[in-house]
């Protein structure tokens, strides 16, 4: 039994000193094949004619009567519906997944709860954010807010909409985030949650709503199916953002510390 | 060759570095990283394959595809960097925990 372990151990120690020559072949190899792989690819693409699409000039009184007169936004939210909910759902689903792995300290979002692995934890306590920084987020954060709600109103007749929107209101929160974990703080969990939830939740009401009209799923009301996209949109854009800061956190905040922040 | 042929082929190249990584990095983070470098690629072909050549119009299909990729691949990145976090916390507890008790030997 010993002689057969150490007769393993010897036998590990020996590839341990192939690995180097191994890991070298393994390389030339992966790269040779990926340069086929991507070859082939390039060949398979460039042999493909431009293909008889539906060209703009095919599709256009679709998006009359999409409800918007942007592109972009008619096949996101109208004829591809369903994969712009789907989306959704899959941030929805990472935000889910990145709360159920980890908890974070609420006054202090940056830094995971566990103090074995982070024994220096930098400090964002301090005496407050400094002068200028507060006075920059304070002017900065309400003009994103402007901006985003304009970009998602705007996604209706010219490039904008629910995820740009939602993206620079998830810069919003990060910049708060940075400059002033404490306020972050002392919003409510639910109020989060809650607008987590909003724009998927209104998607797939509208979504369903569609029945009582006669349609299919995600089928609007042909006369004013432009509102209908414009509620989905400011939803979306709101619990976009939202989801992208809670992704920047890492975690969900842990309700024990934030009792205790509370007594003081 | 049109410039669109070097659009395609300069993303297929960022496909292919975006793999190699993938396959022979062994680095969490790069293999992250990695993957980005590839759904970069993909979105730019998306992009190409939209642009429409000799100035036939554009074809937003595409466009709105990359759209919803974009969307999807910030998502998988930051669930792959927290499960990463995770695993470091993991694994450095576990060496403070070794470490602690070949101390106590």
């Amino acid at each position: 039994m010993n002689g057969g372990l150490t007769g393993m151990k010897k036998r590990k120690q020996s590839m341990k000193g192939k690995f180097k020559r191994k890991d070298w072949q393994f390389a030339t190899l992966t790269s040779l094949l990926i340069a086929t792989l991507v070859t082939f690819l390039c060949w398979a693409i460039l042999k493909e004619p431009p293909g008889e699409d539906l060209t703009a000039e095919a599709l256009a009184p679709l998006f009359v009567q999409s409800g918007v007169t942007s592109p972009v936004t008619a096949i996101l939210l109208n004829f591809r519906g369903y994969d712009t909910l789907l989306e959704v759902m899959v941030l929805f689903l990472a935000g889910l997944g990145i709360w159920s792995q980890a908890t974070v300290d609420p006054t202090n979002p940056l830094v995971f709860s566990s103090p074995a692995t982070h024994p220096t934890k930098p400090n964002f306590h301090g005496p407050g954010p400094e002068l200028i920084l507060a006075t920059l987020v304070r002017i900065l954060i309400p003009l994103m807010v402007l901006v985003a709600g304009y970009l998602t109103w705007a996604g209706g007749f010219q490039a904008g909409g629910a995820f740009q929107g939602g993206a620079l209101l998830g810069g919003a929160g990060i910049l708060l985030i940075l400059a002033e974990p404490q306020r972050i703080s002392t919003i409510p969990p639910a109020l989060i949650r809650f607008g987590i939830v909003l724009g998927p939740a209104i998607f797939l009401l509208v979504g369903v709503s569609c029945f009582g009209y006669g349609g299919n799923f995600l089928q609007y009301p042909q006369p004013g199916a432009g509102s209908w996209l414009l509620l989905i949109e400011f939803g979306a854009a709101i619990s976009i953002g939202i989801t992208l800061t809670t992704l920047f956190v890492g975690g969900r905040p842990d309700p024990k510390r934030l009792k205790g922040t509370d007594q003081p | 060759m049109t410039i669109t042929t070097g659009y395609i082929i300069s993303a297929l190249l960022l496909f292919g570095i975006g793999m190699n990584g993938l396959m022979t990095c062994s680095h969490q983070l790069r293999k992250i990283l990695a993957v980005n470098l590839m759904a970069s690629g993909v979105f730019l072909i998306l992009i190409v394959t939209g642009f429409g050549t000799d100035g036939s119009a554009i074809d937003h299909v595409p466009h709105a595809m990359v759209l919803t990729g974009i969307v999807i691949s910030v998502s998988t990145t930051a669930l792959a960097l927290t499960l990463a976090c995770r695993i470091q916390q993991r694994l450095n507890r576990s060496a403070d925990e070794t470490a602690e008790g070949n101390d106590d030997d």
